[in-house]
């Protein structure tokens, strides 16, 4: 079962929210990369998300973006959101907060904004959208986990779904995560970001699909992991020459060697949820028929030739836990 | 592609620790004798109100289970639960078979953050076990089961855990599931519903005209799914069928529902359709019921809305094990199997009168019935609403 991208929209560390594509690559000079966020009272009156917190607000608009369609907003019957971490920075507030001898007093607010179903209550809530709700707080495949809902979602006959990953780094102190070291083993910087999707079980005349989502675990072999994924492709009806490019979140995948392969985490950072950033770069590549711009993305091979009309994300953001995900254009 | 089935989805073991119970037969005891878990907690620190705190601190859970105690509470009690679940269905019987762990939970490792995120520790000591997808990675990873699946929709996130995995298994995708939620007592959830004015320091009375508010508790319990065909193969005897469920949003209010329960309306409806029922075929309700003002007389009215004038048997269980968030529909499950797996319905204690103008009496002491049909209810904050079905296999004596 596909699910085609009808809509998608990212915030990120780039410039990923305005409307060019390929944007330059921001160079990051700190250790970290932080989003750009947009100007929300462009989209939003100020009193409505006045007490959002920044993640929050940068998923109800990212959320909002997909659903806009023609200044009308349209409603889907499913609203699925993944994230790691959630809502770190208020889950951090409302800790100092009761901390004994803090002097504070715990904010109501402040515990409900750090909830993990905070944002998909709020943009169902923003949105009406009385549909099918659920939250993936599943480490590094939570977008993936949620993705595969969403298919399994549209195999049931759900038309609409909006989905999102995000995770965000605290900006109040220096993040928790980074702190703990506990990305020392990525090769990128902690990062973070949100990317929604409106996904739809029937095409528009522009859309790209996901044909499929693929979960691997309990295993670090790259033979079986390169076995498992010819499997795959063989089950979905795909030559494995059919892949024009992978979008690798690990520098050193040797599985990938024999394709052109780029690099999508020095654009976006390290987070258990970027794979949503590299589906979403994806479907933009797609789209445009464009690689990104920038030096030092591509692993290996060379630049694809002719036109791209598969890529793979592949998320490898646990030792041990594999994600694959296919993103095609579609021919009417 | 995978074939979907329309086959059914089938409970074979349960396995659950509570306030009223450290294992299934233990609460099923209770239960009967209309004996309350709510008391001053033992090892939780705070004397001025009652919780649904289980008997066992975590050394003694850590020393039941053989394993070191430097988990979150979460990941203890959770373990102790599923264990009882897989008792009988040990690694060697599960060779070969594609296998999947759905965990609900609010809390992850924060019972352990808390206490160490204060003394100024390093972040390297609680930094790992602090997402609510830890617990499920380490069940996963003790109990050799390769898919995995965490969800956090705060009530509900349990009931959404167990909807997922029988989706998922009448999608063909698995042959069995360990699909429930654990959610472990802690300072960070006490004051924040504390700063919601939600809390009675009593013990709650649910569904009552003079409730004050809700009793957090906490539990684990888990589910054990398994398929059509797994069950022939197996020649196990079910419990009983996942035969219903459903998820909506209220989308009214954060942390309220709409005044005529709209969502908590639209899930018990889809799921008694899903289950292929009508509301009559319903024998027994086990309500969301956490005995605040709120909660009550919307589900109270959601429920007068469905059912008309024939309104079954129900009861909010919550006055036995208190509120326990994210586990609550673990727990509630495992109690709605129990009613199935008995003969009978349990107690809505602590009930005085009925609220006005709704005027829903429930069950007041545990009695024998004919049970088939079971509805069980978790309504959460950020409207998410989700409601199971669970239904007695054909082979049952009743």
């Amino acid at each position: 079962m596909k699910a085609y991208i009808i809509k998608s929209c990212a915030i990120s560390p780039q410039d990923s929210f305005g409307n060019t594509y390929p944007f330059p690559i921001a160079d990051e000079a700190n250790d970290i990369l932080k989003c750009i966020e947009p100007t929300y009272k462009e989209h939003f009156p100020p009193m409505k998300i006045r007490r959002m917190g920044r993640l929050m607000k940068m998923c109800i608009t990212a959320a909002k973006n997909c659903l806009n369609h023609n200044n009308e907003i349209i409603q889907p019957e499913a609203l699925l959101t993944a994230s790691a971490w959630g809502c770190l920075e208020d889950t951090f507030k409302f800790l100092n907060d009761i901390e004994e001898g803090s002097g504070k007093i715990p904010s109501p607010a402040t515990f409900i904004n750090s909830t993990h179903n905070t944002p998909g209550g709020q943009i169902a809530l923003m949105f009406n959208i009385q549909g099918y709700n659920n939250v993936y707080v599943n480490g590094g495949t939570s977008f993936e986990d949620a993705l595969q809902d969403a298919l399994l979602l549209i195999r049931e006959g759900k038309e609409l779904i909006l989905l999102g990953g995000f995770d965000e780094l605290s900006t109040t102190d220096t993040d928790l995560k980074q702190r703990a070291d506990h990305y020392k083993n990525s090769a990128y910087k902690p990062g973070e970001g949100v990317a929604f999707f409106l996904l739809s079980n029937k095409p528009n005349k522009s859309s790209n699909h996901i044909k499929f989502v693929e979960l691997l675990s309990g295993t670090t072999n790259e033979n079986e992991i390169a076995t498992h994924l010819m499997h795959l492709l063989d089950k979905e009806q795909l030559e494995p020459s059919s892949i024009d490019l992978v979008l690798s979140g690990t520098p050193t995948a040797k599985l990938f060697e024999s394709y052109p392969c780029l690099a999508y985490k020095h654009t976006c950072g390290e987070y258990e949820t970027s794979s949503s950033y590299a589906v979403w770069l994806a479907n933009k590549i797609l789209e445009h028929q464009k690689l990104p711009q920038g030096a030092k993305q591509l692993i290996t091979g060379s630049n694809p030739e002719g036109s791209i009309n598969n890529i793979l994300v592949y998320n490898n953001s646990e030792e041990d836990r594999h994600a694959f995900t296919l993103v095609s254009k579609t021919n009417l | 592609m995978d074939k979907p089935t329309s086959d059914k989805v089938y409970v074979t073991q349960i396995g659950a620790i509570c306030a009223c119970g450290n294992d299934v037969p233990e609460i099923g005891t209770n239960l009967k004798a209309n004996r309350s878990g709510i008391r001053q907690a033992q090892n939780f620190n705070d004397s001025e109100y009652v919780f649904g705190e289980v008997s066992l601190n975590n050394g003694e859970l850590a020393r039941t289970l053989g394993i070191s105690d430097n988990l979150p509470r979460t990941t203890l009690l959770a373990l102790k639960a599923a264990n009882e679940a897989l008792a009988d269905f040990p690694n060697n019987k599960r060779k070969g078979l594609n296998g999947g762990l759905f965990l609900g939970t609010t809390v992850g490792g924060m019972d352990k953050t808390e206490k160490l995120y204060p003394t100024h520790c390093s972040p390297h000591d609680y930094i790992s076990t602090h997402p609510c997808g830890y617990t499920s990675a380490y069940l996963a990873k003790y109990f050799s089961i390769n898919y995995y699946n965490t969800i956090s929709t705060a009530c509900s996130s349990a009931a959404n855990a167990i909807m997922l995995a029988t989706r998922m298994i009448k999608a063909g995708k698995l042959d069995y599931a360990l699909a429930g939620g654990s959610d472990a007592l802690s300072a960070f959830t006490f004051n924040g519903f504390n700063s919601l004015l939600i809390l009675d320091k009593e013990p709650c009375k649910p569904f009552s005209a003079e409730r004050l508010g809700l009793n957090l508790g906490e539990a684990a319990g888990f589910l054990l799914l398994v398929s059509e065909k797994l069950l022939k193969a197996l020649n196990s005897s079910p419990l009983a069928t996942v035969q219903g469920y459903a998820n909506t949003n209220d989308a009214f209010h954060q942390t309220a529902s709409s005044p005529d329960g709209r969502g908590a309306f639209a899930a018990m409806k889809e799921a008694i359709g899903i289950a292929g029922l009508e509301t009559s075929d319903i024998d027994y309700i086990n309500v969301h019921g956490t005995g605040t003002n709120n909660n009550d007389l919307t589900e109270s009215i959601a429920i007068s809305r469905l059912f008309g004038q024939n309104i079954p048997d129900l009861s909010s269980t919550k006055a036995f094990t208190g509120h326990c968030l994210g586990a609550a529909g673990a727990i509630e499950s495992v109690i709605s199997l129990l009613a199935i797996d008995q003969q009978e319905v349990y107690a809505n204690l602590n009930f005085q009168s009925p609220i006005e103008n709704v005027g829903l009496t429930p069950i007041k002491e545990c009695r024998s019935k004919q049970v088939k049909n079971v509805l069980s209810n978790s309504f959460g904050f950020g409207g998410n609403d989700s409601s199971l079905v669970f239904s007695a296999c054909c082979s049952h004596n009743y």
